[in-house]
C-alpha cells in the first residue's frame, strides 16, 4: 500500500522572522561540520520523490549556505488518511531514527491502533494487539469489554525494531516489541500498567515506566536477554523518560499533582548508573523532557505562575544546559525559550537535527495555535506559515521533515513538511548518510 | 438558575500554605488519594470559582437539604420543612445534634442566619451570586427552626436552599465571604471531612469526622491532589500515585478505559453546549437565517471528533433525562443543502460571487463571533474553527474575536456587543429557563442574553411558573421546547457525559452528579 497524498500546497521560504529574547547562548556554540558537496543536490533521492518541492528549492537555493540559512518551508503535505478511517483522529507521531519510518496513532471510540509507513511508500502497517477469546472479563462483578489501546511506538537505533506499549485488549498494559515484517509480542508481562517505552539510541534497551512495584519507577530491559532492572524508588511519579543521545544517561520527571522536576540518570562506561541529580527543583511542573541531539542541552515544558485568579495556567519551554548542575529558579527563569506555548506530552519540545532549534506551537488563539522555531544561536523566532490549524506533535526527522497533525474539518489529520533543517542539509550529511545505507533502502 | 461555565477549569497559582508535605501522601493505608484538574485556591463553599471546589465542599460541609440522582431532595441539615401556602416562605425544622469540625460547637438556628447574610452581601466575592438573589430573609424561630422569605413565589423553593451553611461562631463577625480570608484557607463545617491542611503544592489533607450525624465515613482521611495537566493526572491514576480521579478528559479516556484494573463512572456532566445568537442584531433578527445557521452546523461529527461521543445531540435548553425535555422535537440536522436555501429565502445572496452571500441591499455580511478563553481552551478553539468552516461552506463570513473570559462577560453578558458566541449552562435544576428566554431577562447582564423576545414564549413561560400543577407544567414545558427549537436562539449543541475512575483499591464507590462526594461515607478502602 501506498502513501498516498492528499495536498500538495506549495509554501516557499521564509516566514515571519523575528528577534525575540536575546540569543540563549549568543554567537557561536557548536561548529557545523562543513558541507561537502557543491551541487545543491542535498536533498537525498527519496525525499526528491516525495517532496517534489524540493528540487524548485535546490534550484532557488544551489549554494548550500544560502539553503541552511534560516528556517525555511520548502514544502508540506497532508497524509492522506488509511481507507475507513476519515473520520478518526489521528495523533502522536514517532520518526525511526534514520527518518525513513512514520508511525501516528488513530483513534476512535473503541481503539486506538498505531500505523507504521515508511517514506518509499512501500510499507504500511497497523499494530493492533487483540488477543482472541479474551475480549471479554469478569472485573469484579462487571462484565467489561476492553477495547485494544496501543500508543507510544518508539525505533530502535538500526530503525527495524520498535517498542509500544499495549493493553494487548485485554486491559493490561505492557510493553510489546516488534520489527518491521515481524509480528509484535509483549516482552514483559505484569498487571501493573508498563508504559512509555523509550529505545536506547546506542544500544538495545528499553527504558519505561511502571507501577510494577511502586507508583510510577523507571525500569530498565536489557532486549537481548530480558533482564529487568528497577531505575528509580520513591513516592514520586517518574514519567517521560527519555535517553541521551549517546546512550549514558535518561531524563525524565518526576513529582507528584502539579509539581514536576527534571531528573537526570547517569551511568559510567560500564554501564553502572552512577549519579542521579536533579536539573530543577522548584515549585513548577515541568514536563516531558526532550535532549538535544548532540546531548548537551534539553528542553521541557513548565508551568508558568499567574498573577490574577482568574487567569489560567501558562506554560513556557526552557532549554537547560546538561552538565550535571541543579539549577536555581533564577537561573532558569532565565532559560525561556517561548513562552505560553501549547503542551504536548507526546512529543515534547521538538529539537532540529542539528541541535541549534526548538519547534514548538504557540497558545496563539488568532491563528489557532501556529508553528514556531527558535533558533537558540540567534535567538530569533520564524513563524512557519504552515497554513495549518490546531497544531500538535511536532516532530522533526534526521531528514528535516517537519510532522505534525493539525485540524482540517473537525479532524485531526497528520501533515509533513520538508525544511532545511535536515542533517544533509546542515552539513553532517556523512552521519546521515551511513545512517541510511546502514539499512536496506 | 444556571450558570456559565468557562469550559476550562480556571486554574490559580500564587497560593503560599504551609510548606510541610502531608505526610499521609506517602502512607496511604485506609486513606483515598484523589485527583483534581487545577488548583483550588479558595476552600469555603461559595467563593471557589471551580467545579472542584465545590465537590470539596461536599466533603466538608452540609446543606440544608441535598438532591439526589432522580432530583428529589433529601434532608440533610434540615430535617423536615413545610413550605407556605402562597409559596412565598418555607419553614425548615433543623437538625439537633450537630457538631462543627472541632467538636465543640453545634449547629442551629443562628448558623443559617450568618450563612444567608453572608452570601448575600453585596460585598462577598461570590461567582453566580444572583442565584441567591430570590432569597429575601431568614428569621429565626426557634435555635432549631427558620423561616426563609422569598422574593416571590416560589413553586419549588427548595432547589435554592441546597447551599452549605457556614459556622456562626466563626464568621459571625464577618461582613463578607473574602477569597483571601482566614476562613477560605481555613475551612470549618459539619461535613464528613475535617480540613486538616494545605501545603503549597496543592495538596489537601482532610480527617474522616468521627462525631458526624450521618454515617461515620469508613475511609479515614482523604488527600486531594491538584494537577496542572489533565493527562498527567490520568497517568497519576494508571501508574498507582492516585485512587481517583474526578473527571477524565476525552483525550485520556480510551486509555483509562483500557485499564482493566480501574473502573470507569459515567456522570452527566449537567450541563449544555450551544451556539448564540444575538436575536437583536442584524440578519439575526430573521428567525430563517438563525434556522439556517444550525443546519450549517454537523453537531454529530463535532460531537465524535472533539469527545468521543461521549455525550448526547439536543434539541432544546434541557437535558434529554429532564421532565422538560421534549422527546418529540427532532433537532436541526445537518443539511448545508437546507441552509442554503434559508438564507436566500431570508435574502442572502452571492452577488459579487466570491463564495459569501451579501444582504438583500448588497452589504457584505460579517458575524462577529466572539470566544470566551480561559487559558488554552483548547476545545473551544478547535470548537469555533469547525463553526467558522462550516458557515463558510454555506457562503457565511464569521469573523472570530478571541477575548479573555472577563472581557467576554462584560461584552457579551454586560453589552450584548456580539453577533455569535458560544457558551453553555449548567444546571443545578433542570428546568427553569425564565431567566434564560423570558424577555424580561433581555437586558444588560440579564441571562437572556440572546435578546430572545418572543409573546408566546414569554405568556407559556408565565404560564408555567403560575401552576402547581406538575403535568400541566411540563405540558407548558414541552410547547417551549418545541417552539424555542423553533426559534433557533441558540444552536443546541449537546450534554456531555463525564468520567470518573478510581482504582480497586477502592469499593462501594457511588457518585452522584449534583454532588459527587455525597456517599463518600459508605466508600472503602483495601
Amino acid at each position: 500500500m501506498n502513501l498516498f497524498i492528499l495536498l500538495s500546497a506549495f509554501l516557499m521560504g521564509v516566514s515571519s522572522c523575528s528577534a525575540q529574547w536575546n540569543s540563549f547562548f549568543g554567537r557561536g556554540g557548536v561548529p557545523l561540520l562543513e558541507f561537502q558537496a557543491s551541487d545543491g543536490d542535498y536533498f537525498p533521492g527519496v525525499i526528491g520523490s516525495f517532496f517534489e518541492g524540493s528540487e524548485y528549492y535546490s534550484n532557488r537555493y544551489p549554494y548550500l549556505n544560502e539553503a541552511k540559512k534560516n528556517i525555511r518551508l520548502v514544502q508540506i503535505k497532508q497524509l492522506n488518511s488509511a481507507v475507513g478511517a476519515e473520520n478518526l483522529n489521528e495523533a502522536n507521531l514517532s520518526w525511526s531514527a534514520d527518518g525513513m519510518y512514520l508511525s501516528y496513532e488513530t483513534v476512535d471510540n473503541n481503539n486506538r491502533k498505531i500505523q507504521v509507513k515508511n517514506l518509499t511508500g512501500d510499507y504500511t502497517r497497523d499494530l493492533y494487539v487483540v488477543s482472541k477469546g479474551s475480549n471479554n472479563f469478569l472485573n469484579g462483578m462487571v462484565n467489561r469489554y476492553v477495547h485494544s489501546y496501543n500508543s507510544g511506538l518508539s525505533w530502535s537505533r538500526g530503525s527495524t525494531q520498535f517498542a509500544f506499549m499495549s493493553n494487548g485488549g485485554v486491559g493490561e498494559y505492557n510493553i510489546y516489541i516488534g520489527a518491521v515484517g515481524v509480528k509484535e509480542e509483549a516482552v514483559l508481562k505484569s498487571p501493573s500498567k508498563d508504559g512509555y517505552a523509550n529505545w536506547n539510541p546506542q544500544s538495545n534497551e528499553i527504558a519505561f515506566v511502571s507501577a510494577r512495584s511502586g507508583n510510577g519507577d523507571l525500569y530498565l530491559l536489557n532486549v537481548d536477554n530480558k533482564k529487568l532492572a528497577r531505575l528509580t524508588k520513591g513516592n514520586e511519579v517518574d514519567i517521560f523518560p527519555q535517553w541521551f543521545p549517546d546512550g549514558r544517561g535518561l531524563v525524565y520527571s518526576s513529582g507528584n499533582a502539579s509539581t514536576h522536576n527534571i531528573k537526570v540518570l547517569l551511568r559510567d562506561q560500564d554501564g553502572r548508573w552512577v549519579k542521579h541529580y536533579k536539573v530543577t527543583n522548584w515549585r513548577r511542573d515541568d514536563l516531558r523532557p526532550t535532549v538535544s541531539p548532540d546531548g548537551k542541552l534539553i528542553a521541557f515544558y513548565s508551568s508558568a505562575r499567574t498573577q490574577n485568579f482568574n487567569r489560567s495556567m501558562k506554560w513556557n519551554i526552557h532549554v537547560v544546559p546538561l552538565d550535571g548542575k541543579s539549577y536555581s529558579s533564577k537561573e532558569l527563569n532565565s532559560m525561556i525559550v517561548a513562552r505560553n506555548v501549547v503542551v504536548d506530552l507526546n512529543t515534547g519540545p521538538a529539537w532540529s537535527p542539528d541541535g541549534r532549534k526548538i519547534f514548538y506551537v504557540k497558545n496563539d488563539p488568532k491563528e489557532f495555535n501556529p508553528i514556531f522555531g527558535y533558533d537558540l544561536f540567534t535567538g530569533r523566532v520564524y513563524q512557519l506559515k504552515t497554513g495549518t490549524r490546531m497544531n500538535r506533535d511536532l516532530l522533526i526527522s534526521q531528514l528535516g521533515i517537519l510532522s505534525f497533525r493539525a485540524q482540517v474539518g473537525v479532524w485531526d489529520r497528520v501533515f509533513v513538511a520538508l525544511t532545511n533543517q535536515g542533517l544533509q542539509l546542515q552539513g553532517l550529511n556523512h552521519y546521515l548518510d551511513s545512517r541510511i545505507h546502514y539499512e536496506t533502502f | 438558575m444556571r450558570h456559565f461555565n468557562s469550559f476550562t477549569n480556571l486554574v490559580v497559582l500564587c497560593l503560599v500554605f504551609s510548606t510541610t508535605a502531608l505526610k499521609a501522601t506517602s502512607n496511604r493505608k485506609n486513606g483515598l488519594v484523589y485527583g483534581e484538574a487545577g488548583r483550588i485556591d479558595t476552600f469555603d463553599p461559595f467563593t471557589s470559582h471551580e467545579a472542584s471546589g465545590q465537590r470539596l465542599a461536599d466533603l466538608i460541609f452540609d446543606g440544608l437539604v441535598s438532591i439526589d440522582s432522580s432530583g428529589k431532595y433529601q434532608p440533610q441539615l434540615a430535617t423536615s420543612w413545610k413550605e407556605a401556602t402562597d409559596h412565598t416562605s418555607i419553614d425548615l425544622v433543623l437538625r439537633k445534634g450537630v457538631l462543627w469540625h472541632g467538636g465543640k460547637e453545634s449547629f442551629d438556628a443562628d448558623d443559617v442566619l450568618t450563612t444567608v447574610r453572608l452570601i448575600k452581601s453585596s460585598k462577598s466575592e461570590i461567582p453566580n451570586k444572583e442565584r441567591f438573589e430570590v432569597i429575601g430573609s431568614v428569621k429565626k424561630i426557634s435555635s432549631h427552626k427558620v423561616r426563609i422569605q422569598f422574593q416571590r413565589a416560589l413553586l419549588d423553593p427548595l432547589r435554592v436552599l441546597a447551599f452549605k451553611i457556614l459556622p456562626d461562631h466563626v464568621l459571625g463577625t464577618s461582613k463578607a465571604l473574602k477569597r483571601e480570608s482566614v476562613f477560605a484557607k481555613n475551612p470549618i463545617g459539619t461535613g464528613p471531612y475535617i480540613f486538616v491542611r494545605a501545603n503549597d503544592h496543592g495538596e489537601i489533607l482532610l480527617k474522616a469526622h468521627s462525631r458526624y450525624f450521618g454515617d461515620k465515613a469508613k475511609i479515614k482521611q482523604i488527600v486531594l491532589k491538584t494537577f496542572s495537566d489533565q493527562s498527567v493526572m490520568a497517568q497519576s491514576l494508571m501508574f498507582n500515585s492516585l485512587d481517583l480521579i474526578t473527571y477524565i478528559s476525552p483525550r485520556d479516556l480510551p486509555e483509562v478505559m483500557g485499564d482493566r484494573k480501574l473502573s470507569v463512572i459515567p456522570y452527566d456532566a449537567l450541563s449544555f453546549t450551544f451556539f448564540a445568537m444575538n436575536t437583536g442584531r442584524g440578519i439575526l433578527r430573521d428567525r430563517r437565517v438563525r434556522q439556517a445557521i444550525s443546519y450549517a452546523v454537523n453537531r454529530k461529527e463535532m460531537l465524535n471528533a472533539f469527545f468521543g461521543g461521549k455525550g448526547q445531540l439536543i434539541s432544546g435548553p434541557f437535558p434529554p433525562t429532564s421532565w422538560a425535555y421534549n422527546l418529540n422535537v427532532k433537532g436541526i440536522a445537518y443539511s448545508p443543502e437546507k441552509s442554503r436555501v434559508l438564507f436566500a429565502q431570508a435574502g442572502l445572496k452571492d452577488i459579487d460571487k466570491d463564495g459569501y452571500l451579501e444582504g438583500p441591499d448588497g452589504e457584505s455580511i460579517r458575524l462577529v463571533f466572539k470566544v470566551p478563553l480561559a487559558g488554552e481552551s483548547e476545545m473551544v478553539k478547535r470548537m469555533v474553527l469547525a463553526f467558522q468552516n462550516y458557515l463558510r461552506q454555506t457562503g457565511i463570513k464569521v469573523d472570530l474575536q478571541f477575548m479573555d473570559w472577563l472581557v467576554w462577560k462584560n461584552q457579551v453578558i454586560g453589552k450584548r456587543d456580539y453577533d455569535l458566541t458560544i457558551a453553555s449552562w449548567s444546571f443545578d435544576d433542570a428546568s427553569n429557563i425564565s431567566s434564560l428566554f423570558h424577555s424580561s431577562g433581555a437586558h444588560a447582564w440579564g441571562n437572556n442574553f440572546v435578546n430572545f423576545k418572543n409573546d408566546q414564549v414569554d405568556s407559556l413561560l408565565t404560564e408555567a411558573e403560575a401552576t402547581s400543577d406538575f403535568e400541566k407544567k411540563r405540558a407548558i414545558y414541552h410547547k417551549i421546547h418545541q417552539v424555542l427549537a423553533q426559534e433557533a436562539p441558540y444552536t443546541y449543541l449537546w450534554t456531555l457525559m463525564h468520567h470518573a475512575a478510581h482504582s480497586s483499591r477502592i469499593s462501594g464507590v457511588r457518585i452522584e452528579p449534583f454532588t459527587f462526594f455525597k456517599h463518600v461515607s459508605s466508600w472503602r478502602v483495601r
